[in-house]
Parts: structure tokens; sequence; C-alpha cells
């Protein structure tokens, strides 16, 4: 009985949080789902297609470029935004004196609202012409979209090496070990759980890239930059294709969750 | 002390939880958005239109003003989560896309009952297969509008008003640095204002005539196209013109870096006047190559298919399309009334000038897929004006898959 009595407490504690996802995370996927199999009307007038959704978006050769985009984008913000955030946290490491200075001056752009540091960097970045041509565009988006989130990842590094023991840099030391020694085999090692969720969530992010499209290029020039995300408020908000926008909106969901899953893998069975 | 706290917690979910429900109430609600562009006669407007409606119609009204800014997006994703308003304001070329997403009711019955006879124009307009979807409350026009100051400082001292003398004069302005014509080439830009006028005017259009295909890719399409690509060589655009989406007041001619708009709105040449002076502002008629076409387009109020109160909501329709709230709206934005007898909203000199356009003033090629239409051209006319294709092969590419795309629905 008590221990009934324990649990109920547990989950009534529980209760917010669970009430909370169910609302805001699990149903609206659940809908998701349904609608990616439906021809949707607005008002709940709608009729079920099955798969007709997810045929129509592989044989859609625009979607499949912005899958293409999208993955292209990814390869380009995640590693710039980990060495990036691993450089600023060993920096602010190796800071004697007024860390928390700089430490608030690093991670300042992550508390700036996006789209007014986005209205900014474009009219930076207007002049140079990179914001117009195919061929750099994405780059261009990529180093904004650090600049806006390293401050996060570099607060999540940081952590990491302060919690690394020091007796053990210091025996490396002892033992010879140059910096950069010190670093692949003492540091890097003990930052990999750090590590590994800052890869996982700068992944999923930049899966989901829109904000910076929205506000910088609107996903051109010449459809350079239309990632996946811009599909799915494209079909959805513009063209009213509910059924279509929330099929793209799977499709995305489950690319991130495999990566995510192969990137755990990876980790797990790295040495 | 652990139990109570638990069930304080559990008790605390359960009333947000029902506190997350509808909040309902008897109003008849009406997205309207800044149609007078001075906020605080708007506001005043709208405000007694509120009490008028009410005091005649004993039925509670909220006017809800919005922004212009994403407007089709945010009724979008109002009717998408059921919570859209009863009555909204919708331009003409909206207006299908609307019906065929099943989400308005015709208004036939109201139109009926007007006390003016409305321009026929205008109510085919707001019409698809024959039933009025919107009651009119205005309709608008663009025209050209010059920096008379910056063509005289380059030597030329004839205002262009066809594309062979724009082309003649773009070298010249060039020489100054200054781009003859400021061109919205980005894909948020609507090509209502910047790509469809010149292809009307080279005598083209966007559907064939019975709306089952493109039918942009043709002679005068590329020709259209052509004209910007010549333009763009002469540095007759601006620099970022593939990407740019010039809104007053920072579009380029109001501040001093294009010498001429093609399709620009009666505020717009106020604010251009304001910026660069009255005497250096010309406002002229729209450009002609085959033909003289423009812009322009009746606006008017639909019913929504889920109205909460669609009773309510048609009376509110037939007090708004009274001659008196329209002429006021008119005479307050600056927009033309949906009249026979269409006259300048008022006697300010830019409303005259500008009702020499309207009878040039086209609502363009309505369709229901027009703006996905829209969404599917505008990067191949990117990639034509950065210059990595030629303007046939953008137009054919952009052809190609605007056909499968109204094939496949």
């Amino acid at each position: 009985m008590p221990r009934l009595r324990a649990s109920l407490t547990v989950l009534a504690f529980l209760l917010p949080v669970l009430v909370l996802s169910a609302a805001f995370r699990f149903l609206p996927m659940v809908g998701a789902v349904g609608l990616s199999l439906s021809e949707y009307h607005p008002g709940g007038r709608w009729k079920f297609v099955g798969t007709e959704n997810y045929r129509s978006l592989a044989g859609d050769e625009i979607f499949l470029a912005s899958l293409r985009t999208t993955v292209t984008y990814v390869a380009l913000h995640v590693p710039l935004t980990v060495v990036v955030a691993l450089g600023s946290a060993l920096l602010l490491n190796a800071v004697p004196r007024g860390r928390s200075l700089f430490r608030a001056a690093l991670f300042a752009p992550y508390a700036t609202s996006f789209v007014l540091g986005a209205v900014v960097w474009r009219r930076v970045l207007e002049p140079t012409g990179f914001l117009e041509q195919p061929s750099t565009v994405l780059v261009a988006l990529a180093v904004v979209s650090v600049w806006k989130g390293f401050g996060y990842a570099m607060l999540v590094l940081f952590a990491g090496i302060r919690n690394v023991p020091r007796d053990c840099l210091e025996a490396a030391t002892v033992d010879g070990a140059s910096a950069w020694q010190r670093f692949r085999h003492v540091l890097l090692p003990a930052l990999r759980p750090a590590l590994f969720f800052v890869i996982v969530v700068e992944t999923v992010g930049a899966f989901q890239v829109f904000d910076t499209v929205y506000v910088m290029t609107g996903g051109g020039p010449v459809r350079a930059s239309y990632t996946l995300a811009y599909a799915v408020y494209d079909y959805g908000f513009r063209y009213f294709d509910f059924g279509r926008a929330a099929a793209a909106g799977v499709v995305l969901w489950a690319i991130a969750l495999l990566v995510s899953l192969g990137q755990r893998r990876a980790f797990d069975r790295s040495p | 002390m652990n139990k109570q706290a638990a069930l304080l917690v559990a008790v605390l979910t359960a009333a947000c939880v029902a506190a997350c429900g509808n909040d309902s109430d008897d109003a008849v609600t009406l997205w309207m958005f800044p149609v007078i562009a001075d906020e605080a006669s708007g506001r005043d407007f709208w405000q007694k239109v509120e009490e008028g409606f009410e005091r005649e119609n004993h039925v509670d009204l909220r006017v809800e003003l919005q922004p212009w800014a994403s407007r089709q997006e945010k009724l979008g994703a109002s009717l998408m989560a059921g919570d859209g308003p009863d009555v909204v304001l919708l331009q003409s070329d909206m207006i299908p896309q609307y019906v065929d997403a099943k989400a308005l009711q015709p208004v036939d019955d109201v139109l009926a009952n007007s006390e003016r006879a409305i321009s026929p124009a205008v109510v085919d307009a707001l019409s698809v297969d024959d039933r009025s979807y919107a009651v009119p409350l205005y309709r608008t026009v663009t025209t050209t509008v010059y920096n008379r100051k910056l063509f005289a400082e380059a030597g030329v001292t004839e205002l262009p008003q066809t594309w062979d003398e724009v082309k003649a004069a773009a070298p010249k302005l060039a020489a100054h640095g200054i781009p003859i014509l400021d061109y919205s080439g980005s894909t948020e830009a609507s090509l209502n204002l910047s790509f469809y006028p010149l292809l009307w005017q080279a005598g083209g259009s966007v559907f064939t005539a019975d709306g089952t295909k493109s039918a942009f890719a043709s002679a005068e399409g590329v020709s259209a196209l052509r004209f910007l690509v010549d333009l763009d060589a002469m540095h007759g655009l601006p620099a970022d013109v593939a990407t740019r989406h010039s809104e007053p007041p920072d579009d380029a001619v109001t501040t001093g870096r294009a010498a001429m708009a093609h399709t620009m709105t009666a505020d717009g040449a106020r604010t251009v006047a304001a910026a660069i002076g009255a005497r250096n502002t010309a406002i002229g008629l729209p450009l002609r190559d085959r033909t003289r076409a423009t812009y322009g387009t009746p606006a008017g109020l639909s019913l929504l298919r889920d109205a909460k109160k669609p009773d309510e909501a048609r009376k509110l329709l037939a007090y708004l399309m009274s001659p008196a709230v329209v002429d006021e709206l008119c005479a307050k934005s600056h927009y033309f009334p949906p009249w026979t007898a269409s006259s300048p909203p008022s006697t300010d000199e830019v409303d005259k000038e500008f009702a020499q356009a309207l009878p040039f003033a086209s609502p363009g090629d309505t369709h229901p897929l027009a703006r996905k239409v829209m969404g599917l051209l505008a990067p191949h006319l990117q990639a034509a004006l950065i210059g990595t294709t030629t303007p046939e092969r953008a137009l054919a590419d952009a052809a190609a898959e605007v056909d499968a795309m109204l094939r496949d629905g």
C-alpha cells in the first residue's frame, strides 16, 4: 500500500509534464501522421487518401531537391558549429580572468532575437553578393546560423571541459604529452558525452532550419536554399496542401530520428 | 506534505487543462488589413463601423486589424486550427484558391441587394463559376512612377513610356550609376507586381484560356523576360535584382537609387513624393510594349464557410457594402470605389493620375493554383536574371514544372 501511494505521488508530480508532452508533442505528432494520410480542407473536411501524399512527394523533383539542399546545409552547419563551439570553449577555459564577461559576450548571439539578427546579417551580406549566388548562399546561411547558435553548444562543451579531472591533464603533462596530445587523447575522449549531445541537438536543429531561410533568402536564389522545412511551410500555409505538408513533415521527422539514432550508434561503437 | 503537494499539482494541472478550452463569444469577427494607411485614421474608421453596425443590427462586431505581411499564411493557419474569422478581406486573385479549398460561402444573395450598381468587371473578378464569393469594397490600380530629377540629370528629357524608350534611356542613367527600373526578383515578391504586368504588356498570359496549361513560355513571355535580362546587362536594374524585394519606403525609387517603378500603388507614389519631392515625382500611364497593361484588382469581403455566426456575418457584409461605408473607406484609403461609374476617390492629384491607369488594370489570370504557379515560376525567373540560364530555357523549365503540377492537381 505505501508503495502504491508513493507511485501515485510520483505520478501526480509527473502529471504536468506528461499532460504537456501529450498535448504539445505526442498528439500533434499523431495528428500529423493522420493528416499526411488525408486530403484536408480548412474547417475539418478531409478524405482518407492512404499513402498518396507520400507517393506524390517521392516523384516531386522540387521536394527531392529540397531534401538534398537540407542535407548539404546540415553537412555545413554541424561541423562548423562544433568546431567554433569547441574552439570557443577551449579559449574560454584558457582565459585566466574575466571569464564570465567573455562567456556572456560569446553567448549573447544565442540570446538575441534571430529575426533581428538575420535582418542585420542580411544587410551585412547583401553587398558581398553571397546571398545572390546559388553556389554561396548555403554557406552564408550556415555561417549566420553558427553565429546565432554556437553559444549554447559552447556552454555545454565548456561545462564538459571543466568536468575533466585536472589530475588527468596534469599526469599527461608530467608524462611529456604535448598540448595537442593532451587535447586529442585526454580532453576529447572525456568530452564524448557532451559532444554527442551537441552534435545530435545541432543536427536535429539543422534539419529543421526555417527561420534563417525565411528571413534571409525566402528559399532562393533559384531554390538554392529551399530546405525541407521551408517546403513544409510552402505546401501548408501558402498552397493549403495540408496533407502533403504533413507528409513532408513526417519525412523530415523520420530523417532526423534516423540520423540521431545513427549518431548514437556511432558514438557507442567508437573507442 | 508530499501527498498534499502532489494533490495540489494534480488539481492545478486539471485546472490548466480545463482552461485550455475554447473561449467562445457572441461577436462576429472581421479580419481587416491596413487598407487605410494612416493607422490612427484607420482605427477611427473601423471603430465607427463597429459602432454603426452594432447600433443598427444589435450584434457585437469585432474588427481585428491585421498586418498585410504574411496574411495568406496567417489565414491558412487559423483556418487549419478551425479558429478563423467570420469575414475576411480577400483580393480577387486569392479567391479561386480559397474556393478550391472549400473555405468560402457564396454571397450572391447579399450582392443582389446592393444599393448601388457595381461594375460588372468587379463582380466578375470576385466570382468563380458564376457564383460571387466576395462583396466588393474597393479596387486598386498600379502604374508607372518616375523620379523626374534622375532622368533630367542623365539628360533624358522625355520620360519613357514604352519598353523601347526604357531600353534607350537605361544606358544614360547607368552612366550616372542609376538603374532605370526598380524590380523585385525575390521569390517572396508577388509576380502580379513584377513579371506578370510585363508579360501582359508583351501580349502574353500566364495560363491558356481553359486554365489547363501554362502559357507564359510563349514568344511573348520570352520577350518580357528578355526585356529584363537586357536591362540588367545594361545595369538598368539594381545589382541585387534577383533576390530583391522592394517595398515602400525602402524601395529604390523612394530612396533615390532607381529612376522608375513599373507597378507602384498610389500610396507608394505618395511615399516617393514625400521622399524626393512632389516636383521630382511623375506619375505616368502603365508601360507599353504590344499593349498597355498593369495590375489592379478589386478586393472584397468573403464569408468563410466555417463562420461561427453566418447570418450575422451576412448582415455585416450588407452593412459594409453600403455606399456610405464604401465611399468613406475609399476616400480615406485612396482606393477606387467598385461602382459602375468609378470616379477618383478624392480630388488629390495622385488619385487623378492613377485614375488614368484604371482602364488598363487587370487582376490577371485568376486560377485556383495561381499562387502555386508563382512559387514554381519565380525561381526560374531568378535563374535568368542571375544569368545561369537563358530566358527561353528558364520559361520552358518553369512551364514543364507548372504543366506537371496542373496535370496532377
